[in-house]
């Protein structure tokens, strides 16, 4: 549906008015107050620090249950939150940063969205004096000099942990279907870079296809449909970057009557819900963890930093591993 | 006299800068009064057609965004493979559960993929199975047992539950969001399978709304309940007027179906308002607007501001150019009035030094030759005085002149000695009349009787000098003798006659004296029998009394002459008629003048 945008308003009244109005329509435009920084409502006043936290999106529930764990956690520990959400744009959460400069927040936790296009928000912070936390991915800066801290889990060992559950599975033989998350950021290039450093070791394991789907189940599906049209059932594995998409690959193949589990074996990261739910249900073999509730984490190097202790530059999350063995015990917590 | 300086209210200056003051002031006001409230009409009528127009607009977009909403409810609540789902009865095996749980949310998730405004679709089965379309984790819970799923079972329609915080089934960042749901009742039995459910972000309401009465007033959406689903409220008031305004709206927004209103209620801090809400098609929520009518005059501020600057610009402009013009007005004049007011005093001597050719400059040149014809005039006025001056003092003295007196006294003597008592009487009263008339208690002018009787009173006293050889006749009328004269004119004329005409004849004379009516004047004539004069004695003697500065000797003439041309005019001068050896005619006219002075 496309939404027609009103009509412009009293502006355009003005002009109506014509020319003998021009001068009143010219005052009324500089009078109109430019328009206030997006986000809640910003507690500038003294007393507790505010905390500005940029998120990607809210499009996923790993991404939601961050911020949900983040504000609880901020809450509890009587610090303001500044909740600002890029909407999945790299260029709207610079700028998301540098309102949050620009409103002399205490501390910016940034969950960058890629790589490399972050890099000056991370030094504008910088420059503002503005201790910055980086959390699940990393960007292209240098942890204890051009922010603060690092803390999230680390990609290469998810992909290495995800490859040797494959291997083991499949005794070193198999045709591997990759799902690459978002292409250009850090957990996509981690996570292909951890499963390969194991897969190399083992000839009879080899990567016949990868593609990107973006982290998104519907994606997924989309992308495994294609690969099944290209070659058949010639891949005895999937290896997805995260839950989503390995959830959307299921129903591809169940579409086009494989059997995930059985003719097919899969394996992602993540450990959301629905994951451990398709992992009870026999259709994924494994999923990692990679925990987005570790807002204790960060508070706790916060409040370090603020009571003036050396905190470390990178915190790295302990990864779970979830499998049919243990996916019904955990999945009430899950995600 | 007018006083020195004319009051202030007085002065033309003044009169007239208030008088073009007043004429501008006038009409600017008038002017700009009829401006601002010709704006003011066509913005309050622009204002409130824009504000109509809006709500409108924003009714129709969010009429689309719900047909939307209940469309999907519609597709999913009648699609084949889902009523098919949710007949089938709770599957007993956890993994069955699961993995047909992850397959509808996806074939969920592909009609939400063409719902682009939507949040989430979710279904809620009557066998204890839920579903959703959005991936997001999901709550546990025992949704049959809820409220709102009675609420929805219940109503055969759609129903629309107004803003609350998260969706209802699945984990968000618990963002506000309104739910329509519809029951899904089974194709084939009339049995109902459970509810669905449609979720839309209240922010993606709010998108509609944004900006769109730009900081000026409130627009919104009441649930049918009337609590406000959202408003932008971005009016640049306080906090409080905006809880009122959106407070007032809400009222509004309740009470009326459709239409606009103008109202304030008594006491509000927002004043009076214009305002218009719209029920919306698809679920009888009511978009409305609010805009305080100070916010529709805050343009009326700058034009205000623009007219009060015109305003004072023209006035100073015309008080400037008023004070110019006044100035080169009447500067030249008040330069007359110190000029004409040294003319009063006495100073001819003043010139106005003006070269503008309007009338101004005439006025000056004119001004300039009246002074310099006072100054001729005044000059003509005081030699004609000096001379006359001399003039009376000379005919006294020509009168009592020692030599006359001598031998009149002579004469006298001689008589006295023959003893003639009659004739000295005669003689000695002659003489009397002779100078009380001459001296006439001063006055220079006197009657023609006077004159004659004057003249005859000589002509006695000469008569007794002379005796035989002269004789003398005097014919004037009496109807003539009440008319004035200049004294002692006629006298000297007769000595003349005597002395140079009868008295060197050897033979008698005759000295005659006539005065006639001729014409509106008196014509005098004294005319001798003495020896007379050649035609270039009486050219010459002629001339020399017409040169005012000529000497003469006859003295006597001259000053006749002069006096009778001082008091009559140039053209009553004396006029010689002679004839050598025949005698002489002297004559002059004067102008009939009665003794109350009128002519």
């Amino acid at each position: 549906m496309h939404l027609r945008r009103a009509p412009a308003g009293f502006p355009r009244a003005a002009l109506l008015l014509g020319a003998a109005l021009l001068l009143g329509a010219v005052f009324s435009a500089c009078r109109r107050d430019a328009s206030s920084p997006e986000g809640a409502a910003a507690p500038e006043a003294g007393g507790s620090p505010v905390i500005g936290f940029c998120q990607v999106n809210h499009a996923n529930p790993w991404r939601i249950a961050e911020t949900n764990d983040i504000r609880r956690e901020a809450q509890a520990r009587g610090y303001r939150l500044v909740l600002v959400d890029a909407q999945s744009s790299a260029e709207k959460q610079v700028r998301d940063v540098e309102s949050l400069i620009a409103r002399k927040v205490d501390y910016i936790i940034l969950a960058p969205k890629e790589f490399a296009a972050l890099r000056p928000a991370i030094v504008a912070a910088r420059d503002a004096g503005i201790p910055l936390i980086l959390v699940d991915r990393m960007a292209d800066a240098v942890p204890g000099e051009d922010f603060l801290s690092f803390i999230g889990s680390d990609f290469v060992s998810e992909g290495q942990r995800v490859a040797e559950w494959m291997v083991g599975k499949m005794n070193g033989r198999a045709r591997i279907v990759e799902l690459r998350g978002e292409k250009g950021s850090s957990p996509e290039i981690d996570r292909a870079i951890g499963f390969r450093q194991v897969i190399e070791k083992h000839p009879g394991m080899q990567i016949v296809v990868s593609s990107y789907a973006h982290f998104e189940r519907l994606e997924g599906q989309k992308v495994m449909e294609e690969i099944i049209l290209a070659i058949g059932r010639e891949f005895e594995a999937v290896y997805a970057h995260n839950d989503e998409m390995a959830i959307g690959a299921i129903q591809a193949l169940k579409a086009a009557g494989i059997r995930p589990g059985k003719d097919v074996i899969l394996a992602s990261i993540d450990g959301g819900k629905d994951a451990l739910k398709a992992v009870i249900a026999g259709e994924l073999g494994v999923s990692v963890e990679c925990p987005p509730r570790f807002a204790r984490t960060i508070f706790d190097v916060i409040d370090a930093h603020r009571r003036g202790e050396a905190v470390p530059a990178r915190i790295i999350n302990q990864d779970r591993l979830f499998d049919i063995e243990n996916a019904g015990e955990f999945i009430h917590d899950a995600f | 006299m007018p006083s020195k300086r004319a009051a202030f209210g007085e002065s033309l200056r003044m009169r007239m800068l208030v008088f073009f003051l007043i004429i501008t002031l006038v009409s600017v006001a008038v002017l700009s009064t009829s401006f601002f409230v010709l704006t003011s009409g066509i913005i309050r009528e622009n204002s409130n057609r824009l504000l109509v127009d809006l709500i409108r607009q924003i009714a129709s977009d969010a009429d689309d965004l719900f047909a939307d909403a209940q469309r999907t409810l519609e597709m999913v609540a009648n699609d084949p493979k889902i009523q098919q789902v949710l007949r089938a009865p709770y599957p007993p095996a956890v993994a069955e559960r699961y993995s047909l749980e992850l397959e509808v949310d996806n074939q969920l998730s592909f009609v939400h993929s063409y719902m682009k405004d939507i949040f989430g679709i979710y279904i809620i089965g009557a066998n204890g199975m839920a579903y959703k379309s959005n991936f997001l984790s999901g709550k546990e819970g025992a949704w049959t047992q809820t409220s709102w799923y009675a609420e929805i079972l219940r109503d055969e329609g759609t129903v629309w539950i107004g803003p609350h915080d998260g969706a209802f089934t699945v984990q968000t960042i618990e963002q506000p969001i309104i739910t329509c749901g519809q029951s899904i009742t089974d194709k084939a039995t009339g049995r109902s399978l459970g509810v669905v459910l449609v979720d839309i972000e209240v922010e993606t309401i709010r998108e509609l709304l944004k900006g769109n009465l730009g900081g000026r007033g409130y627009i919104g959406l009441l649930d049918r309940r009337g609590n406000l689903v959202c408003g932008d409220g971005s009016l640049q008031a306080k906090r409080a007027e905006q809880a009122e305004l959106a407070e007032l709206a809400a009222t509004v927004g309740r009470s009326s179906a459709e239409g606009s209103a103008l109202g304030g209620a008594p006491g509000s801090r927002v004043g009076p308002y214009l305002t218009y809400s719209r029920p919306l098609e698809t679920n009888s929520w009511t978009t409305f607007g609010v805009i305080p009518k100070k916010e529709l005059t805050r343009d009326m501020g700058s034009i205000t501001m623009l007219i009060a600057l015109l305003f004072t610009g023209i006035c100073l402009l015309d008080l400037l150019a008023a004070l110019y013009f006044t100035a080169k007005l009447t500067n030249p004049l008040k330069k007359l009035m110190l000029l004409m007011k040294r003319v009063e005093t006495g100073d001819f001597q003043v010139k106005l030094d003006l070269t503008s050719r309007d009338e101004i400059g005439h006025l000056a040149e004119s001004f300039n030759l009246m002074v310099q014809r006072l100054d001729d005039s005044v000059r003509q006025l005081f030699a004609n005085q000096q001379k006359l001056r001399k003039a009376q003092l000379t005919a006294l003295q020509a009168q009592i002149n020692p030599h006359f007196l001598y031998n009149t006294l002579d004469s006298v003597c001689w008589l006295a000695r023959e003893d003639k008592k009659g004739e000295i009487v005669s003689t000695v009263t002659a003489l009397t009349k002779l100078l009380r008339i001459g001296l006439s208690k001063g006055d220079e002018i006197i009657s023609i009787r006077e004159e004659v009787e004057h003249v005859r009173n000589y002509l006695i006293i000469q008569k007794m000098r002379y005796g035989s050889i002269l004789d003398y006749s005097i014919q004037v009328p009496s109807e003539l003798e009440e008319f004035r004269i200049v004294k002692l004119v006629l006298q000297p004329l007769v000595e003349n006659a005597l002395y140079h005409g009868i008295k060197n004849k050897s033979s008698p004379g005759v000295v005659d004296i006539r005065a006639e009516a001729n014409n509106g004047a008196i014509v005098f004539r004294v005319s001798d029998t003495g020896i007379g004069m050649t035609p270039e004695r009486v050219r010459a003697l002629t001339q020399t009394l017409a040169d005012p500065e000529g000497r003469s000797e006859g003295f006597g003439l001259r000053n006749v002459s002069d006096r009778i041309r001082i008091y009559f005019g140039d053209g009553h001068g004396l006029s010689f008629h002679s004839e050598p050896g025949k005698g002489t005619t002297v004559s002059f006219s004067i102008p009939l003048v009665r003794p109350d002075g009128t002519g």
